[in-house]
């Protein structure tokens, strides 16, 4: 094996520009990568992708100066407030646009390459709008601020990175959609308005953000490997957008992501918990029968059943750790369930930590295959996951799900073994069962193909082309078609927020190798070719030689190409291309 | 507490199999056809031909309880919102079967939609579906028709699929450049032949109606489809269940308008078609905390189209009392689903006992003939 199909196998591939190294540093910075967690701040990286595309802007400073002379006293405040918002300006709302109004909007406009003229063109003023506008009020973390320095309409791209805010957001949105449906339902607006009205308000769909900001940072960004590792995750634990607030999701993978360099069980924990978790899985409202919830329905004579719901409880069990070889029973599925009571109380008025609430706990001691769960009811969770993640089932499992994943349709029993007693030894530290995995990529993954899924393809294809991805954001509802991302995903069949079953998207390619699911594939080249010829100057032949090698006959296939967008075929839809 | 929407339509995705397979050219073919509808998430039996006559129903339900539903037989009703199978039921097109299930008792979904998709005893112990299996035996190939291949299907040499897309078209020249490449890839090798031939396109993304005309259409050509199989997810219904109005009421009501516009769209060749449904368990008898059911056994069936013999519930009923359910909770099986499956097999692919016993379902024997389908 050479480093370069290892970065195909732990990575997402490499550009024209990559240089072949040693498989053994590539080995080393593979692992070194691994060891903390890297920073995931795409947001940065989106300059990059902003330099191979200007804004066409020609107003002129005289121009906009005269369009200004128009706007009312109220449309200045509101301009500044953007301003303000965006952390360059620091003075009254007053719709006075004197000296500090003035070095706001130069220093703003500076800050996105512009020139520095102190009067707002029409363009930066859908800019300003577009990326402040329709968050103002939300005391929204310092780095989605910044996107001032985004020269791209991305407002799309942002969202909520703590949990803590991500909840507020939801719960206003939530309201703002009751007061909306309210007023439609008094009929005193129409359906359109409140099209119109959720839209300008919140024009963002927050599943999109995912393969979005994942898609830069893997294309540009220097993990490749951390990411891989980062897909895997959040595969193992998958959530769908139909059944799930979408705003939990960008916390929900950076909570994955966070908990990448600890022990599996601290990972566990912490995916078990999440809102964007209990909500999935429909835990938040399961109810302990002996709890005080179950004696207030009673007593209020409310038309529910105090019960548990086993959903999150078997699919612990049974996805994230155990499976069902391990020969748990009911009564351990029902156990664990009554763990779960109190988690999620992301709709309670006064939220405590980590959304964990006695009211609706099973009281007592539960039993989960052969242990006894008692004590401060917050904890029993914690402890549960940490004694499912250290029993050896769970390491089978989470091994066998690696090399599934990194190695073969059939991984080979030696490449399970080796990460299964890596995981053992270690008690499931995620660094070194990671490092395994490498090792075990390099010594079998020379006997192995593993065919890529619609998404790491999809990546390798723009990570290889050096950029032209699809982050134009258009229409107002998800199914508006378009080259956006999540379109583009969703027609090749992964788009990885709609995840089918809890069970996550598939590893094996017969589950992808489909006469339509080709056709995509092929299609989107096409699409993308122009693309790639006119903005980017992708050279075809070039990379044929780097992916192929000099000399090769599929490089000499794509110098006799008749045109480019052939060319392009014949690489990005090689089945040397699409396998790993 | 909000009441919260979890489930949100039924995307339904479709598959057909079809034509002739020209390997097998003695084959004598059936005019007849088979529509399989996958309901995936494990059907609530109890919500859908609720057992009126059992007294215990309304002791252990309460909001998922279905009221105003339809008196069917005297002990079994049905769903409101299930009103054209309701009309076939009473016109005699349809027949319903209850507290039948695969004999798997795990309540895992994913071994469990393994087991109903393989027809095997065991999850994960083949990778070919029964239907595929069915299809092979048969004679026949097929052409799926959504974006993957479910593994009920799998088992036949050549499977296509179908499904609606909104990507610009590609030229054949395109096409022939990439076949070429995919010559020397053994999974990859033919996989375009059928799409780069193909007439016309829907686009969009895959109404299911739309899907269903669409699938009715082909499978009036004579070497067209004769299976078509139609895929509804959201029948996991854990929290919010509803009862004669809610989420698990509109996905028996999206499936109740796709089969009324599938028998439209069919004509006259509805009354050689058989519909069966598949589930992979049922859900608990009794009402969760969540004003939901979770996984359970024995489910209800549904059967309808001119070959069926309806106006019959097919049951022998276990009862709901807490020592009658299955580890006290779950509806138990006392049919076995593949007893009914290999009568629908029998008829509409003209298989002989045996050939289903070990083709089909891979050595199992039905124990009892119901009479579900007319003589022919």
């Amino acid at each position: 094996m050479d480093s370069k199909l290892a970065s195909r196998k732990l990575g997402y591939g490499f550009s024209s520009q990559h240089q072949e190294i040693p498989l053994s540093d590539f080995v080393v910075n593979a692992k070194k990568e691994l060891e903390a967690v890297p920073e995931f701040d795409p947001w940065r990286l989106i300059s990059v992708e902003r330099k191979k595309k200007r804004l066409f802007d020609n107003q002129s400073k005289e121009d906009a100066a005269n369009d200004e002379k128009a706007f009312s006293k109220e449309y200045k405040k509101t301009l500044q407030e953007y301003l303000k918002f965006a952390d360059f300006y620091k003075s009254t709302i007053d719709g006075d646009f004197s000296k500090g109004t003035r070095a706001a909007i130069s220093n703003w406009q500076k800050s996105i390459d512009k020139e520095g003229t102190g009067y707002l063109t029409k363009k930066q003023i859908k800019l300003l709008k577009q990326q402040f506008g329709s968050y103002l009020g939300y005391n929204y973390p310092k780095e989605m601020r910044n996107l001032a320095t985004w020269d791209l309409s991305l407002s799309d791209l942002r969202y909520p990175t703590s949990i803590k805010l991500a909840v507020e957001h939801l719960l206003k949105m939530d309201s703002e959609r009751e007061r909306l449906r309210a007023l439609l339902a008094a009929g005193e607006i129409t359906n359109n308005e409140v099209q119109r009205l959720w839209w300008q308000k919140y024009n963002a769909f927050a599943w999109w953000r995912d393969t979005q900001t994942r898609s830069i940072d893997v294309v540009y960004g220097d993990t490749p490997t951390f990411n891989r590792f980062w897909h895997f995750w959040i595969n193992y634990f998958p959530i769908n957008v139909d059944a799930c607030e979408a705003e939990l999701f960008g916390s929900y993978y950076l909570t994955i992501r966070k908990n990448m360099a600890s022990n599996f069980s601290e990972l566990l924990y912490d995916a078990i918990w999440h809102p964007a978790m209990q909500v999935y899985l429909s835990n938040q409202d399961s109810t302990g029968p002996n709890s005080q919830r179950a004696r207030d329905i009673k007593k209020n004579k409310e038309n529910k059943i105090a019960a548990i719901n086993e959903n999150l409880a078997r699919e612990l069990l049974e996805l994230f750790t155990l499976t069902p070889a391990a020969g748990y029973s009911q009564d351990d599925v029902n156990g664990t369930a009554y763990i779960l009571t109190g988690w999620g109380q992301i709709f309670d008025d006064k939220p405590t930590k980590n959304y964990f609430k006695d009211y609706q706990h099973e009281p007592g001691t539960h039993n989960v295959i052969g242990k006894k769960y008692r004590g401060k009811p917050s904890e029993k969770l914690k402890a549960l996951c940490i004694d499912l993640a250290v029993h050896p089932m769970t390491a089978r499992h989470v091994a066998y799900k690696l090399c599934l994943h990194f190695i073969d349709d059939t991984p080979p029993k030696e490449a399970i073994e080796f990460i299964e007693e890596v995981y053992n030894k270690s008690s499931g530290d995620l660094v070194k069962v990671h490092q395994a995995v490498v090792d075990a990529v390099i010594k079998y993954g020379d006997n192995s193909t593993k065919f890529l899924q619609p998404e790491i393809w999809f990546f390798n294809v723009h990570k290889a082309a050096g950029g032209g991805l699809p982050l134009s954001f258009q229409g107002n509802t998800d199914n508006s078609y378009g080259y956006q991302t999540n379109n583009i995903l969703y027609e090749m069949g992964h788009l990885n927020c709609r995840t089918p079953q809890p069970n996550g998207w598939s590893d094996l390619a017969v589950d992808w190798l489909t006469p339509e699911m080709m056709d995509r594939r092929v299609r989107y080249i096409i699409q993308l070719s122009p693309k790639l010829e006119y903005e980017l100057k992708f050279d075809p032949d070039e990379y044929a030689i780097n992916f192929f090698g000099k000399g090769s006959p599929e490089a000499a296939e794509v110098k006799v190409a008749s045109t480019f967008t052939s060319a392009c075929l014949k690489i990005f839809c090689h089945p040397k291309f699409m396998r790993t | 507490m909000k009441r919260r929407n979890f489930l949100k339509g039924s995307l339904g995705t479709l598959y057909m199999m079809a034509s002739p397979n020209m390997a097998f050219p003695n084959v004598k073919l059936s005019d007849k056809r088979l529509l399989v509808v996958l309901l995936r998430g494990g059907l609530d039996g109890l919500a859908t031909i609720p057992p009126l006559g059992d007294k215990n129903l309304s002791k252990i339900r309460k909001d998922v309880l279905v009221k105003g539903a339809n008196n069917l037989d005297g002990f079994f009703g049905i769903h409101p919102n299930l009103k054209f199978l309701e009309t076939e039921y009473q016109t005699g097109n349809a027949a319903f079967v209850h507290a039948t299930s695969f004999p798997y008792t795990g309540r895992s979904h994913f071994d469990g939609q393994n087991i109903m998709e393989t027809g095997s005893e065991q999850a994960y112990a083949v990778t070919s579906g029964w239907v595929g299996r069915a299809m092979n035996a048969a004679g026949f190939s097929s052409l799926a028709v959504s974006l993957p291949i479910p593994i009920i299907l799998r088992g036949n040499e050549v499977n296509s699929n179908y499904f609606p897309t909104n990507f610009a078209k590609a030229y054949k020249s395109h096409y022939a450049d990439v076949e070429r490449m995919w010559q020397s890839d053994s999974q990859l090798n033919g996989m375009l032949k059928d799409i780069s031939s193909r007439e016309k396109r829907m686009s969009g993304r895959g109404n299911t109606i739309e899907l269903v005309s669409f699938a009715a259409k082909e499978m009036h050509k004579p070497n067209g489809p004769r299976v078509g199989l139609l895929e509804i997810d959201g029948f996991d219904t854990h929290a919010l269940q509803g009862n004669e109005q809610g989420d698990h009421a509109e996905l028996l009501e999206d499936l109740d308008n796709i089969l009324k516009s599938f028998k439209r769209d069919m004509g006259p060749l509805y009354n050689d078609t058989a519909i069966i449904t598949v589930t992979e368990f049922g859900r608990t008898a009794f009402e969760n905390g969540t004003q939901g059911t979770d996984h359970g056994w024995a489910s209800s069936m549904i059967l309808a189209g001119g070959l069926i013999k309806g106006k019959q519930v097919v049951s022998d009923w276990p009862g709901l009392s807490n020592r009658n359910l299955f580890e006290g909770r779950d509806l138990k099986m006392t049919i076995d689903a593949r007893d009914i499956y290999a009568e629908v097999v029998k008829t509409v692919f003209d298989l002989d006992d045996d050939v289903i016993s070990e083709h089909v379902f891979l050595g199992y024997k039905p124990k009892k003939y119901y009479g579900l389908l007319k003589k022919s």
